[in-house]
């Protein structure tokens, strides 16, 4: 089932999540919006890493975020921002 | 070291060519090919530039940039949907070595917007710099500026609003609710302005030397007016077919 959440980071940006979920297992994950990563490659090794975790996983979702973004630099939102957005989809 | 700033003034060009332009002197700068450069360019036709992660079909209403003739490009930077049209367009670039700017990236666009600030103080419109990447007057915005970092070297571009069209801006772009078009429009001028906007009549070419004079003193560097190396006119020419095609504009 195809999920949207739109996640308005306050004083920062947007983030959209779209994810295709069964039984709140993450297929596919596509996460996009108006923020700054440096590199900007990382974004596509992390939701390509959330494949296959329960949304419902706070601990494997964070480790996930926190392992693809752990030489990046967020402008505009954090990694609690992202793993908050992913954990509310469902 | 070579302490001057190339200052080009590419004029008015498609978004792909723009695009493809500044990404062949980010990539000569890096291999030290190119000095710092100062790129003046502005936007023929008309057209909605995307964030970098941005989704197409999310923030922009393909049909209606058809039937007006708007093109639409994804930049190599992050950040928000433009609509480029009476705006002059900068972009910045510099090695990371030796550091012209803070390795801070917010730190940086404070600093390479301070130009901009000065630019607008020169026509006599008193603007600073907002976090994360704006400059706003009158607590309405007025510049928005984009920043990557590749291979040792730095680009920063954005826009300076000369004038502006709020409701084709927002005919342009995809609106959560259709209803709240005409609202959204409204409450965007209230939010955003322009050069035109706030004193009326002045000199383009005044602005853009106001502008590069900025630069050139804030980065301490000697302005040095140029042209593209045949290296990047070439380079730019092979990058623009990345920038025209599917896999790159509906990447996201």
């Amino acid at each position: 089932m195809i999920k949207r959440l739109d996640y308005k980071v306050p004083g920062g940006k947007l983030i959209r999540i779209k994810a295709d979920l069964e039984n709140g297992q993450i297929r596919v994950i596509a996460i996009s919006g108006d923020f700054f990563i440096h590199p900007e490659d990382v974004l596509t090794g992390l939701e390509d890493s959330l494949k296959g975790i329960l949304v419902s996983d706070v601990h494997a979702l964070s480790d996930a975020i926190d392992s693809a973004l752990a030489a990046a630099t967020l402008i505009g939102f954090s990694k609690q921002d992202i793993l908050t957005c992913i954990s509310r989809i469902d | 070291m070579d302490t001057s700033l190339r200052l080009l003034d590419t004029g008015a060009r498609r978004a792909i060519e723009n695009m493809a332009i500044d990404e062949a002197i980010m990539r000569e700068v890096s291999i030290h090919m190119s000095p710092p450069t100062l790129r003046l360019y502005s936007w023929s036709p008309a057209a909605i530039s995307l964030g970098y992660f941005q989704s197409l079909e999310d923030e922009v209403d393909k049909d209606a940039c058809a039937r007006e003739g708007v093109d639409i490009v994804r930049r190599m930077t992050g950040g928000g949907a433009v609509f480029h049209e009476t705006e002059l367009t900068y972009s910045i670039i510099l090695p990371e070595e030796p550091a012209l700017v803070s390795d801070d990236i917010q730190e940086s666009y404070s600093q390479l917007c301070t130009p901009l600030v000065d630019a607008l103080a020169s026509l006599g419109i008193e603007a600073e710099f907002k976090p994360v990447n704006d400059i706003i007057t009158g607590g309405k915005k007025i510049s928005g500026n984009a920043q990557t970092r590749r291979d040792k070297s730095i680009l920063q571009h954005g826009t300076m609003l000369l004038g502006l069209d709020v409701p084709k801006m927002f005919s342009l772009l995809k609106v959560p609710d259709e209803k709240m078009r005409d609202k959204m429009a409204a409450s965007a001028g209230e939010r955003v302005t322009s050069v035109t906007d706030l004193i009326g009549a002045f000199s383009e070419d005044e602005l853009k030397s106001a502008l590069s004079s900025a630069f050139a003193q804030r980065l301490r560097l000697n302005l040095a007016p140029g042209a593209l190396t045949p290296n990047e006119a070439a380079l730019a020419d092979t990058l623009a077919a990345k920038y025209a095609s599917f896999d790159w504009t509906y990447k996201r």
